[in-house]
């Protein structure tokens, strides 16, 4: 059987100035996975996520997603991908059922098929009863909600989530999980998700990438980096990796 | 009350002057003293050899429709601090504001006071920069003293901040009601509507029973307007304070027209000017409050679509319909936008009443009047809908943008929604106005047509323009960020530029054929082949990757 990578980065590189944000990626993900992307804040997450999904030019190096070209092939890319944006930025004079309806029409949806497929994902969210208001009455989590509804909305190959949980209550999160898993497996999904969530990354994850000041340290199945470093969990393993430990002699010292 | 007015007084300067940063305290003084050399020295010498050129034409003009022109300009005055204000008051209350002074522990008059202090200073600088243009003539002519020159600058600048009171205290009551009920936002749109009407209606009754404009304005029935009442002092202080010998006829004419009417209006002034503060102050106290309960958002609902977007949804079921019909949604619940496209029709609609008090009459070229109206008229239009339609909202925030992008030509797709929708709002825009012009101005059906068509073009135009203005220099939510001032900036200079190169076009074309289908029809195109480029430029601009 050949194998299908819907990523594949070759010595990615992105520069802002004199920071570099992300520094010769080597990375394959493979169709149906589902990739965990891990690292401190400021690590370089959301700066890959952009570049995969066509919307940063890479300083150097090379990368398809889907098999598209990230160099000239943005529009195709951007059609075969849905992309959950750190921070929810949503119409706050729309409805939900109006923003997702603007969302599916920007990736050429529209008619019966589009709103019964808005219907479905928003009761599947629990958001019915509420579909009708304008977001900006919505709770930040509500928000994070529709907006996840919005990124699987045109059925995309490849999905990349960036802190899709981070505003969710518990029982959303579960949810979210669950829509993953069953998008994975039933339609070769590939799921691209930045996270802080190290069991949240564990429970549905089939690779951890871990990534620090840009660079990808670490790579593998969960059980294998906890393995590889002799940790309890994928939490314990981060901070040994990632390096975590806390001076206490420095946290109250500040106040003096 | 303790001295949170003082902070927040501050805190407003501070908003109004953070482009200046550390040059602030200079640079206030130097504009201080700039405008003050303005007033007295610059344009008075520049107006007085105007006036000396044209000899005594103007000085017979000027002397006979004083009282008139300057009820008019004090009208105009009071009519733009006062509305102007308000309509903002619609835009959506920022809650995180509120939140940090109410937990403070702020009173709403402390809100009122401080806000309404911070305001002062550069208003003070407004009047002193801009009334001499106007006020300058009359003063050389009756050759004031120069007590009586600041005695008349004192006197506007009172009217000024009167009316700048009185406006935050109603914008102010506006946005402590907006909130306590569901419907407290169409309530306050409504009002905001009405109260447009309400000052525009009595006025057009007037000017359409009375032939002479300039007569029509010292008509007794303005009395009951405050403008007045400042005006009739600033006319009697010049009488008072003239250099002219009591028994030159400019002086007795005058006099005679305003004659019995200076005490009255004298009187109301000052009472107007007590109770208006008085009464602000009062009514902070008892009549309306901030509080957590009225702040507290409402949830809003939308409804069953109406006509229009069900007659679109039907004419265009693919996805660009749908990205119209999701624009026109989103602008059209802004009460904001909507506000200020009505703010800039009223203004339009005031313009051939406020034109013909002045030069307009005197010309004998009837097409020539055609032509600078429907200059005027473009002007004014395509800088309020190109602000309106580009500015704040257009995309609310870098990962909006992101959003957008993200899909495949998504910006483009978005832009050419947002131009489709600007073009289907500017059709009323421009109509409304042209067609009461014509209507008054007693316009041919044929030139009224070409008038209609020459009006909506360019201000198509003009708010292409300030799509692409926008689209080339997102500026988000933020009316205070930079980026918007600098957008709005470029935009409105971009439809002077515009509308005063068409100007002069259809002058030439007039001129050369004197046929009106020529010029008018002829003239139309430069805005919109400037705010084309610019918009495509911008379109390009907002879909490259960063
Ligand atoms: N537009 C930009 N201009 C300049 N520098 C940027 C820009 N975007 C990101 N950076 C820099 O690139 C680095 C990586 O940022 P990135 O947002 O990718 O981090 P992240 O891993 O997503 O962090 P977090 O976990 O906090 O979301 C940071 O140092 C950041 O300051
Ligand atoms: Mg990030």
């Amino acid at each position: 059987m050949t194998e299908i990578y819907d990523v594949i980065a070759e010595w990615l590189t992105k520069d802002f100035g004199k920071v570099t944000a992300v520094k010769d990626l080597e990375l394959k993900v493979r169709r149906g996975t589902t990739f965990g992307y891990l690292g401190p804040n400021g690590a370089g997450k959301t700066t890959t996520v952009r570049i995969l999904s066509g919307l940063l030019k890479p300083t150097r190096g090379k990368a398809s997603v889907c098999g598209f070209d990230v160099y000239t092939q943005r529009e195709q890319i951007k059609a075969s991908t849905g992309l959950l944006p750190e921070t929810p930025g949503v119409y706050s004079k729309l409805s939900a059922v109006e923003f997702l309806e603007f969302i599916g029409a920007l990736n050429d949806l529209s008619g019966e098929v589009l709103m019964k497929r808005i219907d479905r994902l928003l009761s599947l969210l629990g958001l019915e009863g509420r579909q009708n208001d304008l977001l900006e009455s919505y709770s930040s989590g509500m928000k994070q909600k529709v907006l996840v509804a919005s990124t699987i909305l045109h059925d995309p190959q490849l999905v990349f989530l960036d802190e899709p949980t981070s505003r969710l209550d518990p029982a959303a999160s579960a949810l979210v999980k669950e829509i993953i898993r069953a998008m994975a497996k039933e339609t070769e999904t590939t799921f691209f998700i930045c996270t802080h969530m190290t069991d949240f990354a564990e429970d549905i994850c089939d690779i951890i990438g871990i990534l620090t000041n840009g660079v990808l340290t670490t790579l593998g199945t969960p059980q294998e980096i906890v393995e590889n470093v002799d940790a309890k969990n994928l939490e314990d393993a981060y901070l040994k990796i990632v390096g975590g430990q806390v001076d206490r002699s420095k946290l109250l010292s500040w106040r003096s | 009350m303790t001295s949170n007015w003082r902070a927040i007084a501050k805190a407003e300067f501070l908003v109004q002057t953070s482009k200046f940063q550390s040059m602030r305290k200079p640079l206030v003084i130097v504009l201080y003293l700039f405008s003050i050399f303005w007033a007295i020295l610059i344009v008075p010498l520049i107006e007085a050899s105007i006036i000396d050129l044209m000899a005594g034409e103007v000085e017979a003009l000027l002397t006979i429709a004083f009282p008139g022109a300057m009820r008019s300009v004090m009208l105009l005055l009071w009519m733009m601090l006062l509305v102007y204000p308000i309509i903002y008051a619609l835009q959506e209350i920022k809650i995180g504001q509120w939140e940090i002074m109410l937990s403070h522990n702020v009173q709403t008059r402390e809100i009122l006071v401080g806000t309404f202090l911070g305001k002062v200073p550069g208003y003070f600088l407004l009047t002193f920069l801009l009334a001499p243009i106007l006020i300058s003539p009359f003063l050389i002519v009756y050759e004031v003293t120069l007590i009586g020159i600041l005695l008349v600058y004192l006197t506007i600048f009172i009217i000024a901040i009167t009316t700048i009171w009185i406006s935050i205290v109603l914008s102010t009551a506006i946005q402590a009601k907006l909130g306590e009920s569901e419907k407290g936002e169409d309530i306050a749109k409504a009002f905001g509507m009405l109260f447009v009407l309400l000052f525009l209606l009595p006025l057009y009754g007037l000017m359409y029973f009375a032939p002479q404009l300039a007569t029509t304005m010292g008509l007794d029935v303005f009395m009951i307007l405050p403008s007045t009442w400042g005006a009739d002092v600033v006319t009697a202080i010049t009488l008072f304070f003239s250099g002219l010998n009591p028994t030159n006829p400019l002086i007795t004419t005058v006099t005679a027209l305003i004659e019995g009417k200076s005490v009255i209006s004298g009187t109301l002034f000052v009472i107007y000017i007590l109770v208006s503060v008085i009464g602000g102050l009062m009514s902070a106290e008892y009549l309306f409050q901030f509080e957590a309960g009225p702040r507290t958002e409402s949830i809003t609902t939308t409804g069953k679509e109406n006509i229009v977007l069900r007659a679109i949804r039907r004419i265009r079921p693919t996805p660009s319909g749908v990205l119209l019909i999701t624009a026109l949604k989103d602008f059209g619940r802004k009460a904001e936008n909507i506000s200020r496209l009505m703010y800039g029709m009223f203004l339009a609609v005031l313009l051939p009443f406020i034109l013909n008090v002045g030069f307009l009459s005197e010309i004998p070229d009837k097409s020539i009047i055609v032509i600078i109206l429907t200059m005027m008229i473009n002007l004014m239009l395509a800088m309020i809908a190109a602000v309106t339609v580009g500015g704040t909202g257009f995309i609310e925030s870098k990962d909006h943008l992101w959003i957008l992008k993200a899909a495949p030509y998504g910006s483009r797709k978005f832009i050419r929604a947002r131009t489709t929708e600007a073009i289907l709002l500017m059709i009323p825009v421009s109509l409304v106005p042209t067609i009461v012009m014509s209507v008054l101005m007693e316009f041919s059906l044929v030139t009224a047509i070409l008038v209609c068509i020459n009006v909506f073009v360019t201000t198509c135009g003009g708010t292409m323009a300030g799509i692409g203005i926008t689209a080339i220099n997102p500026t988000y939510e933020n009316r205070q960020s930079a980026a918007f001032k600098v957008n709005s900036f470029i935009t409105i200079a971009i439809n002077m530029i515009g509308a005063i190169g068409a100007f002069i076009l259809a002058t030439y074309l007039e001129v050369s054929f004197s046929n009106q289908i020529i010029s008018l029809l002829g003239s139309m195109w430069v805005l919109p082949i400037l705010g084309l480029a610019i918009l495509s430029i911008g379109a390009t601009r907002l879909s490259i990757p960063e």
